[in-house]
Formats: C-alpha cells, structure tokens, sequence
C-alpha cells in the first residue's frame, strides 16, 4: 500500500460503523477519491474537527490499487473556510458546490485546473456579495473544464457565429441555436440576449472578478433555469443541495 | 452457519446487527444466552420487546419516554423557561449527566443538510417556534454538534429566532478537560482562543 501525499477538499461525508466515516475528497493529484478516516468520531480522534466538510487540508492517505476505499493517514488543515460555515446560505452554497463537483467530476479523472476552481470558489464564497453569481460561474467554469462548456458564441447545430437578438438555449444540443436550427429542439427556451453575453463572461472571467459584475432578476433566473436544467440533463441527477437552496426561505 | 444448528444460526446472525458486534462476538453471546437460566433469558427477551412496544417519543420535546409528556417535561422543579435544543433524543442523556442544566429540551431528530437533501419541514423545527410562542421562553441554549450541518442548523434557527425576543445562545466549544495543547487540531484550539473569557 504505497503512501501517497495531496492536498484534498472535503467534499462529502458518511458515517461508517459507530466511529469511522467514509469521506470522499476532491484532490489536486488523485481527482475524486474515497477514504475511510478511522475512528473520527470519538472524542479524543487525532483527526479532530480537520475533517469536517468543506474543508481544505494536506491529506496523507495509503492507496490501495484496484479499490475504490483508501484509508487516511493524517490530514493537515489548511482553510477551513470558516467565512462559509459562520453564513447558514454560504454554507448551503458550499455543499451545492461541493454536490456539483461530486455530480459531474468521474472518479479517478486527475484534473488540477477543477481542484483549483474549488478551493477558489470556496475562498471567494467568503467575500462575495452576490453568491448565486459565483454559483453560476462556478457551474460554467466547472462545466468546461470537465468538457461540457455549453456553447454561447457559434449555433450548436450548424456551428454558424450567433448573432440572433433572441437566444434560443437548448440543454440537449448543449448550447444556443440560431433561427434556422431552433426547430430541431422544440424544448429549446428562450433567454435574453443579456443573459447569453452574461454567461459568456462567467464562462471566461476569473472568479475575482465577479464583484465587478451585475445581474439583475432576470439574468439571475434565467441563467439558473438554464443552467439547472442543462446539468441535470448531463448528469441524469438532481443535485439534493440546489432544492434545498431553493426551498429554503428566511 | 451451516455448523449451528437453525434456532443459534438464527440468535447469531440477529446479534451480528447489532453496532461493533462482528461474527465471533456474536458467537460468544449466542452461546453465553444459551447457558443463562431461562427466566433470565425470558427477562431480557421481554425487556427487548418493551424497549419497542412501550417507548415513544414525547410529543413535546422529542424524548424517548414510556408516557407522553415525558418526565422532564412535566417536572415543576425544572426551569420552565430556558429550552435546549439538541439533534438526538442521545443528546439530552449526555446533558443530563452533566447535572449543570435544569431547563427543558428540544430534540429536532436530525440536523439541516443540504447535501442529504433535509431542510427545515423534515425536522421538529416548526414544533419549537411554536413551543416560544406559546410557552413564557426567556431562553434557547443552541446544542447541536460543532460538524457543519450542526452548526449551520444553529445558524438558520439564530436566523429564524432573532426577532422573537428570547436570548439565542450557543454551547461553548474548545479544549476537553485533560486535553492536551499539542495535540489539539487547529480548528478546536482556534476556537477555543477566539472564545476565551476573562479569568
């Protein structure tokens, strides 16, 4: 069982037997993985509160080759995000981002640029007003890098450059469709054009630079419906946290 | 279980369900029942079957009880007006031993999770605004655990509750009694540091 070293974020947690728990990280090395933390849940474990979701920390795990379950060695703390978990609505956003992560990334596929997109958009979780915004560049960024970018600029059908006033946005094609491809789709929906140019900055813009962007009512739903639905038709899953995000009301 | 015969085959594989009981413990129980007196074994098949058939839960404080109001509920020694919040009816047996609170309980039974899909109409949270509104509470003592859903569930009910006039308060966290600064992780010790008090 060779050692192995990476830095890994909490991304979802069981517990197993009376003391143990199943936690499944997404690491800059090993992508997704899943590991039993060995007596976490007595008092006195050396793993304290270090393994708690959400969090971020340099993971000393033994590998098994073949095996889905790896064991954990130790695991250092590097942020907590204590910013998300002080916030009952950045905390939910947290897991949606964590859910989505966990939804769409495959296990084993070894991608550092998404371990990097989520310790950001954890870091930016912390600061940022207009949390649903980063939600949804997070959604776009996380969508392109695992190879599902949906397309904004050409028709996705006939490849053409768009530059319809009306943008007809169809999940199964996975991207805009320009007036002479619309009928192919008939569950194609229609979006603002404002609303199109909008995600095409969130696609490309560094998380940093949200703040400096404005969405009004209607960018905000449309972008969600649109996005919502283009994920669940990609993952064949309802992510449990985006229904709680919406349900919840304070 | 082909060596056994079918009734401790049987006796074996129901106490292999149970938590940290594993096949050789099992073994060792199922051949220990066979050798107690049968009135024994008698008493503890009835203590089980009334485990199930005589305990619910109050309908108040989400107790495990064998009458409802439970005993806590109904005590006219107890602070009637500060109410403890926990998760798990579990909870309220580890507060008791501590013999330090005298108030009354709240279990939800369960905590937020957005990850699991539980939210608010899934929990007795509806139960406790309407025990603040009707019954004269001065206090809410916030337990749930220090793990993310616990703490975001304190964080929805301060939310919910910071109009209603009561005190909202959160159990102190930090360094256990005989815990030792080095092996202290560093989110406990930085808790315990930014919740200090003056000595």
């Amino acid at each position: 069982m060779p050692v192995q070293k990476t830095q890994a974020i909490v991304i979802r947690s069981f517990p197993l037997g009376e003391f143990d728990k199943i936690i499944t990280f997404y690491t800059a090395d090993f992508g997704k993985i899943r590991a039993v933390a060995r007596r976490v849940r007595r008092p006195k474990s050396r793993f304290g509160g270090s393994l708690e979701l959400l969090n971020h920390g340099a993971l000393v795990f033994f590998e098994r080759p073949n095996k889905d379950l790896h064991t954990i060695n130790d695991f250092d703390l590097i942020d907590a995000f204590d910013g998300i978990k002080a916030d009952f609505e950045r905390t939910a956003y947290g897991c949606y981002l964590a859910e989505l992560v966990d939804a769409i990334e495959p296990g084993h596929a070894v991608d550092r640029s998404v371990f990097r997109l989520l310790r950001r958009a954890f870091g930016m979780l912390t600061q940022i007003d207009d949390i649903a915004l980063l939600s949804r560049a997070f959604e776009l960024q996380l969508l392109g890098l695992t190879g599902y970018a949906p397309q904004l600029s050409h028709c996705s059908v006939c490849t053409n450059v768009f530059r319809e006033s009306t943008v007809n946005f169809s999940f199964r094609f996975g991207g805009v469709l320009c007036t002479n491809c619309v009928d192919r789709d008939a569950r194609a929906i229609s979006i603002a054009r404002g609303s199109c140019e909008l995600m095409k900055q969130l696609q490309k813009s560094d998380l940093s630079y949200l703040p400096r962007f404005r969405a009004s009512e209607l960018n905000h739903r449309e972008i969600k419906f649109a996005l919502s639905n283009f994920i669940f038709y990609h993952t064949e899953r309802a992510l449990k946290s985006l229904e709680f995000i919406e349900n919840i009301k304070l | 279980m082909l060596y056994y015969p079918e009734p401790l085959a049987r006796v074996i594989s129901e106490l292999q369900k149970l938590p940290t009981i594993g096949p050789k413990t099992a073994q060792r129980l199922a051949f220990f029942l066979l050798r107690m007196p049968e009135s024994e074994t008698t008493k503890l098949v009835q203590a089980i079957s009334d485990v199930k058939t005589l305990l619910s839960y109050c309908d108040i404080c989400g107790n495990i009880t064998d009458r409802s109001p439970c005993y806590i509920c109904t005590d006219p020694e107890r602070d009637l007006q500060t109410i403890c919040v926990i998760e798990d009816p579990d909870d309220l047996l580890a507060i008791e031993r501590t013999k330090e609170y005298n108030g009354l309980y709240h279990a939800l039974m369960g905590v937020l999770s957005p990850l699991d899909g539980v939210g608010p109409n899934d929990l007795r949270i509806d139960p406790l605004f309407e025990r603040i509104r009707n019954e004269n509470i001065k206090e809410v003592i916030l337990a749930t655990n220090y793990t993310t859903e616990g703490q975001a569930t304190a964080l929805y009910l301060t939310k919910r509750l910071e109009n209603a006039g009561i005190v909202i308060t959160r159990i102190a966290y930090g360094i256990p009694v005989g815990g030792d600064l080095e092996y202290i992780d560093e989110v406990t010790l930085a808790k315990a540091l930014e919740g200090r008090r003056r000595v």
